[in-house]
């Protein structure tokens, strides 16, 4: 009887197998499903860093565009102001934008970097001198043709382009710089990972541009990139002075 | 061995269920991980943009109380606006230049933002940031307008780069964004010619409209006009409007005229051609200067402060004339000193005859005939009203030297072909002003008198003058040359091409200097900037 009950304990060798072949089937199913439930995860994350991304780089640039007086494409060391309604090109290394923004405020010391002191303006009322109410007119106005605009004390160059994040970092990024004359004052990294991303400027007129960024990850390819695309279209608002 | 059995069978059941549990939950965790920071992302990207729209709210609220202030900003009451604390708080002085301060109420934005972002206008600060350089001073404000909008939590969405960009401050919830922008005083005669309606040049090889300016030794002659400097400022531009239903079609007919200037309309042109079907035979303007975006509502400038039409001066008066009158004086004493505080004339009506031309005097100035020893006087600013036609057959318009005019004529106007604010005699210029900005002429007529209002001129007349009149027909014919500017109605030539009186060119010469002169028409943003020099906290 003993005998007999462990046998009766044990299993036949087709039921062994039979819960073999059960049990790996069901492991890998898990697995399978762990592997594409992580890859939707990963294509997920991907699409919503490229969506985060193309928004900050529109944003970045309309709020820009917005506020220079040149707008132009650069390419080594000429810029070439962008006018012409079919002008359009994808921001690059070597193909930047290149915008000139007033410099409404005095730089600080010892330069304008990410959260250094608060700057002045060059027409703050605390730079009125004594008896002074307002600011002499040939200090504020200047006439281009008969058209009587701003005469901003200098401008700024904000510069996008797409580089190695550093020599020993080869991730390509988005960069906005700021450059005063020829000097570097501050350079922000706006976007990493930027090897499938592109924005694109197209001029629509002399004053609108139309700024598209896309993106194409590992995840879903480059037959999914024209969903991903976002538009903006801007107007400068100021007098533009390389037309 | 059924229990057993049992028991075994419930014990599986549960560490499947804890097991299949776990990587709900696992699942479950990874989704929120992934789409909460996106989600936060998007509302902080949102808000980022209604805290403009916020901003730009009130700078269209401060633009409007600029609006308002037009023809005289010296005068404007700022009411609804305050003195910043700094400044001892309390209400706006008439003329400050100091910064005032507009708190917008919570409820002025009705639109509650995506995500119950709540926009709104934190507040709106004006100052005047500089001076026109002419009599009147006028004001050129900075509005500096702060917009805010709430965040739905303090935490950061999927990537620190936004921060950078968006500065928002989390421990308060929210974004702030401020603008500022430059607004300048728009006057009447910024343009060499402009009407609400039609527009037909004068044809020929001569007749042009070009530019020069009288302020300066190097864009004129003695202040005058001369062609080998001209300038290409001569802008003109149309209101008219093409029939319902057509869209491109002619607005202004150029008849061949030379325009070194712009040329602008309202719609009419086809931007899928090359050619501008909105201005005919325009071979002879630059195309690139032809465009169809103009409008601009023109309307009939309001009476001089002290002359109440109907009821005649409600003020001081200081002479008094009928259509006989040959000599405007200007006084000596302050009364004509400055532009806002004029010496006052009132040519009244006189038998329906219209008045003929006059000479208007530098009270301060000397003259010797004898041994042409002349002495300039002091600036002098005379405002006249007359109350009936003006018709200069046999008769010319002289202003002496310092002497600014504004003539607020009730009736219609005729130049014929005689001279205005011109003199020929060489010897004599030094006397007298020769400035468009010195005569400036504002119709007065109603739109609606019949018949129809209007200035007209022939011949080979030289007017030295700028003259506003929306309400105006407009037909100076001939080959008059006209150093100034002019906003009609209508403007029609015929007979015109010609060399002109003496060779100056017939057709318009615009004065750059009259972009600057004249009461305020409005204001009109010249920059805009987004102050984003505040990091984050």
């Amino acid at each position: 009887m003993k005998t007999n009950c462990c046998k009766q304990a044990g299993f036949t060798l087709l039921e062994t197998l039979t819960a073999a072949f059960i049990t790996t089937v069901v492991l890998a199913s898990a697995g399978a499903g762990a592997i594409a439930l992580q890859k939707s995860f990963m294509g997920n994350r991907a699409y919503m860093k490229g969506n985060a991304d193309n928004n900050r780089l529109i944003d970045y640039v309309t709020r820009d565009i917005r506020n220079a007086t040149k707008i132009g494409k650069r390419v080594g060391t000429a810029t070439t102001p962008l006018k012409v309604a079919t002008d359009s090109f994808d921001i690059s290394q070597t193909d930047q934008l290149s915008l000139a923004v007033p410099d409404f405020y005095q730089s600080n010391v010892p330069d304008n970097s990410f959260q250094s002191a608060y700057k002045t303006s060059y027409f703050s009322r605390s730079r009125l001198g004594s008896g002074q109410t307002y600011f002499p007119y040939n200090d504020v106005v200047k006439v281009e043709g008969i058209k009587r605009v701003p005469n901003y004390p200098a401008s700024i160059e904000v510069r996008y382009l797409k580089k190695a994040r550093s020599g020993a970092d080869a991730t390509l990024c988005y960069f906005r710089e700021e450059y005063e004359g020829t000097t570097l004052r501050r350079s922000d990294e706006i976007a990493d990972r930027a090897a499938d991303e592109r924005v694109q400027i197209r001029v629509i007129n002399t004053e609108q541009f139309q700024i598209s960024s896309s993106f194409a990850s590992r995840w879903t390819g480059e037959a999914a990139r024209e969903g991903t695309r976002q538009f903006s279209t801007v107007s400068i608002q100021n007098f533009r002075t390389d037309k | 061995m059924k229990t057993q059995t049992s028991t075994r069978q419930s014990g599986a059941a549960l560490i499947a269920a804890l097991i299949v549990l776990v990587i709900l939950t696992s699942v479950a965790a990874s989704v929120f991980m992934s789409s909460v920071p996106a989600y936060r992302g998007t509302y902080q990207a949102s808000a980022w943009a209604e805290a403009k729209l916020a901003a730009d709210a009130g700078v269209d609220f401060a633009m409007s109380e600029l609006q308002k202030c037009a023809p005289n900003p010296r005068a404007f009451n700022w009411a609804g606006w305050t003195l910043p604390a700094s400044a001892g708080g309390g209400s706006v002085p008439q003329d400050y230049d100091g910064e005032r301060l507009y708190v917008a109420p919570d409820t002025t934005l009705v639109q509650g933002g995506d995500g119950s972002t709540k926009p709104r206008i934190l507040e709106v600060r004006v100052d005047v940031m500089t001076r026109d350089d002419n009599f009147a001073r006028n004001a050129w404000y900075r509005i500096r307008s702060t917009g805010v909008a709430d965040v739905p939590n303090a935490q950061l969405s999927l990537d620190k780069r936004d921060l950078t960009l968006r500065k928002m401050t989390l421990q308060k919830k929210q974004i702030t964004r401020t603008v500022e922008v430059i607004s300048r005083p728009v006057y009447l005669w910024e343009y060499a010619l402009k009407t609400n309606g039609s527009m037909v040049l004068g044809g020929g090889t001569d007749w042009r409209i070009d530019s020069y300016d009288s302020r300066y030794a190097t864009t004129s002659v003695n202040g005058i006009y001369a062609g080998s400097i001209a300038r290409d400022f001569g802008n003109i531009a149309s209101n008219r409007a093409l029939p319902e239903g057509t869209l491109f079609g002619i607005l202004i007919d150029a008849e061949g005229a030379i325009v070194r200037g712009e040329v602008q309309t309202r719609g009419g042109d086809n931007p899928d051609t090359t050619v501008h079907e909105n201005v005919e035979e325009s071979q002879n303007i630059d195309q690139s200067r032809i465009t169809d975006e103009f409008y601009e509502d023109l309307t009939e400038e309001p009476d001089p402060s002290w002359y109440v039409e109907d009821s005649g001066p409600t003020g001081r008066v200081d002479q008094t004339g009928d259509r006989t009158t040959t000599t405007i004086r200007s006084g000596t004493g302050l009364y004509g000193q400055y532009d806002y505080e004029p010496y006052r004339v009132v040519i009244d009506w006189n038998g329906g005859q219209a008045m003929g031309g006059f000479e208007v005097v530098n009270d301060t100035a000397s003259y010797d005939p004898t041994t042409g020893a002349f002495t300039p006087g002091s600036d002098r600013f005379v405002e006249i009203w007359i109350d009936g036609d003006v018709d200069l057959g046999g008769s010319q318009i002289k202003v002496q030297k310092n002497v600014h005019v504004k003539i607020y004529l009730n009736g219609n106007l005729n130049f014929r072909n005689r001279d205005i604010n011109y003199i020929s005699a060489e010897a004599d210029r030094p006397r007298y002003s020769m400035r468009p900005a010195d005569l400036l002429i504002f119709g007065k007529l109603d739109a609606g008198s019949t018949p129809a209002p209007k200035v007209d001129s022939s011949g080979n007349g030289h007017i030295v003058a700028a003259f506003y009149g929306p309400q105006y027909a407009g037909n100076l014919d001939g080959n008059t040359e006209i150093m100034g500017s002019f906003v009609l109605n209508t403007y029609n030539i015929a007979g015109g091409g010609g060399s002109g009186g003496d060779s100056l060119g017939a057709g318009f010469h615009y004065d750059e200097a009259l972009g600057v002169v004249g009461p305020v028409k409005s204001y009109r943003s010249v920059s805009y900037f987004e102050d984003t020099r505040f990091d984050f906290e």
